[in-house]
C-alpha cells in the first residue's frame, strides 16, 4: 500500500471535515535526500505530504505550538513521546489526532552522503519497497543495507503504532512495546572510569552548545530551561568539555524516566556526539531499578514523579549495615 | 602574481616549512569519521578526503568562548589582566566558503569598529584554501559570492590536479610565502592549467542557485517581520542554533562574567538569533518573540542590512544551514518564496 | 594507569598533603542532628566534609550534586532519615529513586562509584555518621583528586 497516498487522503478528509485545524507531517523540499516538517492548515496542502524512509524527524516537538486540535503523523517510536506528553498533561487527548504510520525503519542522517555507490547529487528518490529501503539514482537503483538505518530501528519493537486515531500503511495494529535494547550502552559500561572520562570529554569537546539536542527534544517543554537560568547560573555558556558534559548531564538527568529513546537529540546534533548512549543508560537504569518503561501507558505516572516503599536501596547505601 | 605547481610529494616538506610561521591547523579525520580542523596534526593524520568540515574555521578567529580578561578584586577596585596574544595561525585546507566568511568577519570586527582580539589573530594568520572539486548539492557559493570563479579571503588557493597542486597566490602575503619556498614549487604546464579550468567549470555546474540576491534588500523593506509569510516560514523551525553556529559568516556574541565573587573572568561566547531569549530585554520586552520573526531577523541581516552597511552579503553559500538543520530548512527555498510572495491586502 | 604513574600520583599527593574535599548534604532532621551529636559526643572523624544543611534529603536536586562535583568536590555525600522515618513522610523515598539513577549516570561518565554516596543516618547514630565519613574519606584518598587539571571556575 502506498503510505504517502493513504496519508494524503486521510489528511485531506480530516482538514476538510474540520476534525483538525492543522496537521503536522513530512514534505519534500528541493533535495530528494531530505524531508522537511510540513505544518498544513488547508485541505489542498495535503497533497504535499509524504512518508518515506527519510521521515526521521520526531514531529511531536511541534505539537505544543500548533493550532489545536492538531493531527500529527507519528511512527511507533514517536508515539511514545506523545504518550509521555499526555502523561504529563502537556496536551489533552482531545486536542490531538494521532495519525499513526507503520514504519519499516528510517535512514541514518549521513547514510546517503557516505554511500560509496552513488553521490548525493545523483539521488532522485528514496522509497520503501516491501520493508526494504531503495534509493533511486540517475545511475540505477540501490538497496540500502540494514546498518544504514538508525540504531533504534534495528532493534525496533514498535513498527506499528499501538495507539492511534488513524492508521496509515495498514497491517495489524502494534502492541505496547517492551523496553528497548539500549544499543551500545554495555560497551561503555565495560570501560574503566578513566577511559569513560576520556571518551566523554573527547566527545564533548566537539559540542558547540547550539542546543539543537534540547530544542529538537519533544519532551523538553520547560518555559525556562535550567541551562539558561542566569540566577543562579547553573551552567555557563562557555564551551569547555567539562562544562559541556555537565550541561548535558543536567538534561539527561531531567529526562530520566521520561525519555523514550527516540534518538531525536542525537539526530539533531550536528557534530555527531553519541547522545543516545547517555539517554539510553538512564532509561536502562530506570527500567532495571523500578521496572518502568516510559511512553507506553498514558495513565501511568512517570518514574521520577513517584516512589514505592520496596524500591531498591541505592547501591552506595549501606542500608543499615554496620560498618 | 603567478600560479605555481606543487608536486604532491613536496606537500609534507612545504607544510613543515609552514609550521615555522605559526601553529599549523589542518583537517583531521577522527575515529568515528568526524572531520574537524585540529591544531598541530601529524602529516599522516591530515586528510584531504572531505567535502567540508562541519565546523567552519571561524572558531579560530572568533572562538566560541574566549576569555577577554581575568579580574581580581583588590583594595579600592579591580586588577585586570588581559589574555596574552597567541601564536600566529597557519590554516591549511580551508574551503573557499569558509575563507570568504572571514571577509565578512573582517567587516564586523576590523572595520569601522576594531576588535583587538579578532584583528590580531586575523592579521597574523595565513589561510591556505583547497579548491572544492565536488560541491554538495546544497552548496551555492558561486551563486551568492562567485567564489569558484573569483576566490577571496584566502592567501593561497590550491587546485588539486594530477600529481600535485596548482598554487594560486591570492594575496601579497601568499605570494611571499610561495616565494620563500621556491625550491619546492615548479612552473605549471599548459595541461595543468587546462585541467584547472575544467575543474572550475565542473564545480560551477554542480551548483544551483535559485535566488536573485540583488532583489532581496528592497523586498525586505516591503514585508515586516510580523507578516504572515514569516510566521508560516518559522513554523517548522525548532529554534536551535545550528544554522548560526555553523555559519562561517555569523558573528553574534554575548558576554558573561564568570566569577566566584572575588575573582573571575569575562568571557565572550557565541550567541544565536534563533534562540528565544536573543532579543529579550530587561522589563520583559521582546521585539522578536516568534520563530518566524527571528528568521526574518537572521536573513534580513545577512541579505539586506549587510550589503547596505558593509557592501557584502553575509552568506557564503556553504550550505551548512541546510544540511545540518534538524528540520532541513532550506534558506534558498525560503528566499525564493519570499521574493514571489504577495501580501494579500484586506 | 601504569604503576609508575600511580606511584608518582601517590607521592605527589603525599608531598602536597592532598586532602579530599567532600560535600555533605545532610537532612536537617536526622543526619545533621547525627553529625551534631557526633561533635558533642567528641567522636573523632576526618575534617574533610563540608556540610550543607538541607530540609530533607528529598530537597537535594541532582543538580546540586553535579554542581558540587563541577566546583571541585572530590566526593559527595547525601544523608537523610532512614526510609519510613522522613519528617515529611516520603521525601527520602523520592531522594532514593533520584539519586539511585544519578549514581549510575555518574558512574557511566567515569566518576567512580566511591565518590558518590547516599546514606541513611538518624539523629542518634553519631557513631555511624563518623564511620561513614571516615570510610568515604579513606576511599577517596585512595582514588586521588577528581580531574586534577580541571577548570574550577564557574
Amino acid at each position: 500500500m502506498d503510505k504517502s497516498k493513504n496519508l494524503r487522503e486521510t489528511a485531506k478528509t480530516l482538514l476538510s471535515e474540520g476534525a483538525v485545524k492543522s496537521i503536522i507531517g513530512y514534505k519534500k523540499g528541493r533535495f530528494p535526500f531530505y524531508l522537511q516538517p510540513a505544518i498544513i492548515k488547508d485541505p489542498e496542502e495535503a497533497a504535499s505530504l509524504v512518508f518515506t524512509p527519510l521521515s526521521r524527524q520526531n514531529l511531536v516537538s511541534f505539537i505544543k505550538k500548533a493550532a489545536k486540535p492538531v493531527g500529527v503523523v507519528v511512527k511507533g517510536c514517536d508515539l511514545r513521546s506523545l504518550v509521555d506528553l499526555l502523561q504529563e498533561h502537556q496536551i489533552g487527548r482531545g486536542d490531538v489526532r494521532i495519525i499513526g504510520v507503520t514504519c519499516a525503519g528510517v535512514l541514518k542522517g549521513d547514510a546517503l552522503e557516505h554511500d560509496p555507490r552513488f553521490k548525493p547529487a545523483e539521488i532522485k528518490d528514496v522509497v520503501e519497497d516491501d520493508g526494504r529501503i531503495k534509493v533511486i539514482t540517475s545511475s540505477g537503483e540501490f538497496e540500502m543495507p540494514e546498518d544504514s538505518m538508525m540504531e533504534k530501528c534495528r532493534s525496533c519493537s514498535v513498527h506499528a503504532p499501538y495507539l492511534y486515531d488513524d492508521l496509515i500503511g495498514g497491517g495489524e495494529p502494534g502492541k505496547a512495546p517492551g523496553p528497548p535494547a539500549y544499543p551500545g550502552v554495555e560497551e561503555i559500561e565495560k570501560m574503566t572510569p578513566g577511559e569513560k572520562r576520556a571518551f566523554w570529554l573527547d566527545m564533548f569537546s566537539r559540542c558547540i552548545r547550539c542546543n539543537a539536542c534540547r530544542q529538537a527534544c519533544p519532551l523538553c517543554f520547560c518555559e525556562e530551561c535550567v541551562m539558561d537560568e542566569a540566577k543562579p547560573r547553573w551552567v555557563t555558556a562557555e564551551v569547555d568539555p567539562v562544562e559541556n558534559l555537565f550541561a548535558h548531564l543536567i538534561r539527561i538527568y531531567h529526562s530520566a524516566g521520561r525519555c523514550v529513546s527516540c534518538g531525536e537529540c542525537e539526530r539533531a546534533c550536528p557534530v555527531g556526539i553519541p547522545l543516545s548512549l547517555l539517554y539510553n543508560k538512564a532509561a536502562k537504569e530506570v527500567n532495571e531499578l523500578f521496572g518502568y518503561n516510559p511512553g507506553v501507558d498514558p495513565e501511568a505516572q512517570p518514574a521520577m514523579l513517584t516512589y514505592r516503599l520496596e524500591d531498591p536501596e541505592c547501591k552506595s547505601c549501606l542500608g543499615g549495615r554496620n560498618l | 602574481m603567478n600560479m605555481k605547481f606543487l608536486p604532491a610529494a613536496s606537500l609534507k616538506d612545504w607544510l613543515d616549512l609552514l609550521r615555522s610561521h605559526g601553529t599549523l591547523i589542518a583537517p583531521v579525520k577522527e575515529k568515528d569519521g568526524f572531520i574537524a580542523f585540529r591544531p598541530d596534526p601529524d602529516f599522516e593524520d591530515i586528510t584531504l578526503d572531505y567535502q567540508n568540515t562541519v565546523r567552519p574555521i571561524r572558531e579560530f578567529f572568533l572562538p566560541h568562548s574566549e576569555t577577554l580578561f581575568n579580574f581580581e578584586t583588590v583594595q579600592n577596585g579591580f586588577d585586570i589582566e588581559r589574555n596574552k596574544p597567541e601564536e600566529p595561525l597557519v590554516i591549511f585546507g580551508v574551503r573557499l566558503c569558509d575563507a570568504c566568511g572571514l571577509e565578512a568577519l573582517d567587516r564586523a570586527f576590523s572595520g569601522k569598529y576594531t576588535d583587538p582580539y579578532y584583528t590580531e589573530r586575523r592579521k597574523n594568520a595565513l589561510i591556505i584554501s583547497l579548491f572544492c572539486t565536488e560541491p554538495h548539492p546544497a552548496c551555492f557559493c558561486e551563486g551568492v559570492q562567485k567564489l569558484m570563479t573569483g576566490p577571496k579571503g584566502a592567501d593561497i588557493l590550491l587546485y588539486p590536479v594530477e600529481g600535485g597542486f596548482l598554487a594560486d597566490p591570492l594575496s601579497e602575503k601568499g605570494d611571499k610565502i610561495i616565494g620563500e619556498s621556491k625550491k619546492l614549487f615548479k612552473e605549471p604546464d599548459a595541461e595543468q592549467l587546462k585541467a584547472k579550468d575544467a575543474m572550475v567549470e565542473k564545480a560551477v555546474g554542480a551548483q544551483s542557485c535559485i535566488v536573485d540576491f540583488s532583489l532581496l534588500p528592497e523586498k525586505f523593506k516591503e514585508l515586516p517581520p510580523s507578516s504572515p509569510f514569516w510566521r508560516e516560514e518559522g513554523e517548522g523551525c525548532v529554534s536551535c542554533g545550528v544554522c548560526s553556529f555553523l555559519c562561517p559568516a555569523c558573528q553574534c556574541f554575548s558576554v558573561q562574567d564568570i566569577s566566584d565573587g572575588k575573582s573571575g573572568k569575562r568571557v565572550r561566547c557565541w550567541a544565536t538569533c534563533q534562540d528565544c531569549r536573543f532579543a529579550k530585554m530587561a522589563g520583559g520586552i521582546d521585539p522578536r518573540p516568534e520563530k518566524g520573526e527571528r528568521h526574518y531577523h537572521r536573513l534580513s541581516h545577512k541579505f539586506a542590512d549587510a550589503p547596505a552597511r558593509n557592501d557584502m552579503i553575509f552568506c557564503t553559500g556553504c550550505g551548512r544551514c541546510i544540511r545540518y538543520c534538524p528540520s532541513h530548512h532550506d534558506v534558498l527555498e525560503t528566499l525564493k518564496k519570499f521574493l514571489e510572495y504577495e501580501e494579500v491586502k484586506p | 594507569m601504569s604503576k609508575a604513574e600511580e606511584k608518582e600520583k601517590t607521592e605527589n599527593a603525599e608531598k602536597h598533603e592532598w586532602e579530599p574535599k567532600i560535600v555533605g548534604f545532610l537532612c536537617r532532621w536526622c543526619s545533621y542532628a547525627g553529625a551534631d551529636l557526633a561533635g558533642s559526643s567528641r567522636i573523632e572523624y576526618p575534617p574533610n566534609v563540608r556540610v550543607i544543611r538541607v530540609p530533607c534529603s528529598g530537597r537535594v536536586n541532582p543538580l546540586h550534586v553535579l554542581r558540587a562535583f563541577r566546583k571541585g568536590a572530590d566526593a559527595v555525600l547525601v544523608a537523610g532519615c532512614h526510609p519510613g522515618d522522613c519528617h515529611y513522610s516520603e521525601g527520602n523515598y523520592y531522594a532514593r529513586r533520584r539519586l539511585d539513577v544519578l549514581k549510575e549516570l555518574l558512574e557511566f561518565i567515569g566518576i567512580e562509584p566511591e565518590r558518590f554516596r547516599l546514606e541513611w543516618c538518624s539523629a542518634s547514630e553519631a557513631r555511624r555518621f563518623a564511620d561513614v565519613i571516615t570510610e568515604v574519606t579513606g576511599q577517596v584518598k585512595k582514588l586521588g583528586p577528581l580531574n586534577p587539571k580541571e577548570n574550577k571556575n564557574g
